[in-house]
């Protein structure tokens, strides 16, 4: 166990006392949140020129409504108010030729939009105000080149369907104000009360809804992060061991399963310096913002936990690959499979904090390789998990690193002294198996 | 316990290659013994048999009177060629990893002496990557040596080393033995093998060709070299009667008799062809012999396997 820990330490020290550690603290965080926070960052950097629209309005009633909202929204919405900067696109609104609307004009209309000359048409049928007698919507049509993420087809919508709307009523004889009104209603989802230690009653929190969806994913892709800085430097380790034949040296010193129990057991204690450095800034940013009450303090325990086995169970295999083969070229086909079973959770999470305790989420967070994340994100979703689950998770995570880390002593094992050639993935499990 | 390694009849295969061929060998305690041989002739894996790192498919390796599996033994230290540090670590750390696995406590000191004795001082606190290759190999041997292991194996510690750290080393490696160490060593430097070697080993396609001292593997080639020194030379060499073999070293040039020519009229015929400055009888040198058994017209090696 001594030599153990002397391979630990010297792990320990490698991971964490290298710059490229400290940069990847820095920006971890910033790779997993940029995705969410880039778009917002950027949302002002729209295109400001002006937009030519024209309107087929078959019904005759509406264009020159619709004039009168543009206008007004040309002159109040398009520029800041105390720059006087554009901020959005001015819209040219456009009456298309009066009569029915044919094909070949819809077509004429399209070139145009081809060519540049206009943004879009919109086609407004003639029984627009006509509320339907089946139920099914009368559709007005917004042409364009795009109108998935178009944020004018989001404007024109509001604003047309709003017209449509406050017309029919009128001509029901029904006040629009009312209707308003009577909308003014909402349901808020809440958290539960609990008892406090001192016998008295905690109301429960006003959950924001979005945050009851990203704490878990927070915790989730915190897992994640923590294992792919765990068991990539796990990886190149091994490698450079065995093509600087550093390896023999050791294996002169210490048997294979002391290099390999030292090896994890530095990696592991780096996995968990990374996860005190963040967790002690979740808690500081928390408290600076006086939020700490929305932490799950309780379930920090079992994300402990859970990390080291899942930092152990996948870096002991990514260990395994690395001393099978020569090169981290050779390495990328052989932790594909490794990678989607590291990754798969992230494909299902909305599902399962949708309902955490369907069976879906149950069995899904039953599976191995997928249990440290599937069952921290579960128990940040919600406290209704029996606690029969995450014990079973314990246990069959235990089990499955357990035969991990076993197997992957044997590919270690054979693997640090074979050159030439990698070995393809059947032939890794054949060693795995017969050692 | 009066032998450091005893090989016997080991054989190991990889796949259908025979890598080492029913191989016997004795390496006293104390002594240096020179590994010689061709690139690819088994001379690694005879000594990675001899760590244990590989276990022979036939045949018995003992080792330090022992015949354990494991290659962990800290009685045993491997300096593998050219390779074996950590790029990113600092020297003194390294030296001090390596010294601790070993089971070395209180390493700062013995590292701080030998850091010193090989002039490293300055370098004590620098990367491994920053170093020159002479100076790695000398942190390299360090990290070997620190723990005062018993048995010594060394894959080609002198290779890429100028005159000054390479008499450094070799001073260093003789000192072991003076200490009481088993050195083994492996070299493609006939010249290192024969100065510093108490007994030579070449093996050969898997097979031991030569195992002795010097001396003993000379006279077992015999008197049959000339050496010579001739500016001019009217005439080939190789047509005089009783020369089986000619190796020009420019003004130099190694002349080999058939067995039972005539020295004296090989003289005739060089005087013959042009002013002759040196003439003299000598045994081959070990390089020679090399060359001899390994090179391209091999014709001693059946000769060599069987004596």
């Amino acid at each position: 166990m001594r030599k153990a820990l002397v391979i630990a330490r010297r792990e320990y020290t490698a991971m964490v006392g290298s710059k490229a550690f400290l940069v990847s603290i820095a920006i971890m965080p910033v790779l997993m949140l940029g995705g969410a926070i880039a778009p917002q960052l950027l949302s002002d950097r729209v295109d400001t020129n002006e937009k030519r629209i024209t309107v087929l309005d078959e019904s005759g009633a509406l264009f020159d409504s619709l004039k009168q909202a543009v206008d007004a929204r040309n002159e109040h919405g398009t520029h800041d108010a105390e720059s006087n900067k554009r901020i959005a696109p001015e819209y040219r609104l456009g009456s298309g030729p009066s009569g029915p609307v044919t094909d070949e004009l819809r077509l004429d209309l399209s070139d145009q939009v081809r060519k540049g000359e206009l943004y879009a048409f919109i086609e407004i049928p003639a029984d627009v105000l006509q509320p339907p007698a089946d139920q099914q919507p009368t559709v007005m049509t917004f042409y364009a080149e795009n109108t998935a993420l178009s944020e004018e087809k989001r404007w024109f919508d509001d604003v047309l369907t709003n017209m449509v709307q406050t017309r029919r009523l009128q001509a029901a004889g029904i006040d629009p104000g009312v209707v308003n009104q009577s909308k003014a209603v909402a349901l808020q989802g809440r958290g539960l009360f609990e008892r406090t230690a001192d016998g008295g009653v905690k109301k429960s929190q006003s959950r924001e809804e979005v945050f009851s969806i990203l704490l878990p994913l927070g915790f989730m892709m915190f897992m994640f992060m923590i294992i792919m800085m765990a068991a990539q430097p796990m990886l190149e380790s091994v490698l450079e061991e065995k093509t600087n034949r550093i390896a023999e040296v050791l294996l002169g010193s210490a048997t294979p399963l002391q290099i390999m129990t030292g090896k994890l057991l530095g990696n592991v204690a780096g996995s968990l310096t990374v996860a005190a450095i963040y967790l002690t800034g979740a808690y500081g940013l928390a408290r600076y913002n006086n939020a700490l009450d929305m932490i799950p303090l309780d379930i920090l325990p079992w994300f402990i936990v859970y990390q080291v086995l899942a930092v152990l169970m996948f870096s002991s295999l990514f260990m395994s690959i690395g001393a099978a083969v020569n090169q981290l070229k050779e390495a990328q086909s052989l932790l594909l499979p490794i990678w989607i079973l590291i990754v798969l959770p992230l494909f299902v999470w909305l599902n399962i904090v949708r309902e955490p305790t369907g069976s879906f989420a149950t069995w899904f967070s039953m599976i191995p390789p997928f249990i440290p994340m599937l069952m921290c994100l579960r128990m940040s979703a919600t406290s209704a998990i029996p606690v029969w689950q995450p014990i079973l998770g314990l246990v069959l995570t235990l089990a499955a690193t357990g035969l991990c880390v076993f197997a992957a002593s044997r590919v270690f094992r054979i693997g640090m002294l074979t050159q030439g050639r990698a070995p393809k993935l059947s032939e890794l499990l054949r060693w795995a198996i017969s050692g | 316990m009066n032998n450091a390694v005893e090989l016997n009849q080991v054989t190991k295969r990889f796949g259908k290659h025979v890598a080492v061929d029913e191989l016997d060998l004795v390496v006293p305690v104390g002594t240096v013994y020179g590994f010689i041989g061709p690139n690819g002739s088994g001379k690694t894996t005879t000594l990675r048999m001899i760590l244990r790192i590989f276990h022979p498919d036939s045949g018995r390796v003992r080792v330090l009177g022992e015949d354990r599996m494991s290659s962990a033994d800290d009685r045993v230290s491997y300096l593998p060629e050219e390779r074996g540090l950590y790029k990113k670590m600092k020297v003194r750390d390294i030296l001090c990893f390596y010294g601790q696995l070993k089971g070395l406590r209180n390493c700062r000191g013995e590292v701080d002496a030998w850091l010193e004795r090989l002039e490293l001082t300055a370098w004590a606190d620098k990367r491994v990557e920053t170093l020159s290759k002479g100076m790695s190999q000398k942190v390299q041997f360090i990290a070997t040596v620190i723990s005062q292991p018993e048995l010594v194996v060394l894959d080609e510690p002198f290779s890429g080393l100028d005159p000054v750290n390479m008499e450094a080393l070799k001073d260093a490696v003789l000192s072991l033995r003076e200490k009481g160490s088993t050195v083994i060593f492996s070299t493609h430097d006939m010249d290192v093998a024969e100065r510093m070697c108490d007994t030579i080993f070449m093996i050969f396609r898997g097979k031991k060709v030569l195992d002795g001292t010097l001396n003993s593997i000379q006279d077992q080639y015999g008197n049959d070299t000339i050496r010579i020194r001739m500016e001019r030379v009217n005439g080939a060499l190789e047509r005089i009667p009783g020369v089986m073999r000619v190796n020009s070293y420019g003004p130099y040039k190694e002349l080999r008799m058939t067995p039972g020519a005539d020295p004296q009229m090989i003289l005739h015929q060089l005087i013959d062809m042009g002013p002759v400055e040196h003439f003299e009888m000598a045994r081959p040198s070990l390089h020679d012999i090399f060359v001899r058994i390994a090179g391209p017209e091999s014709l001693e090696v059946e000769e060599a396997i069987h004596a």
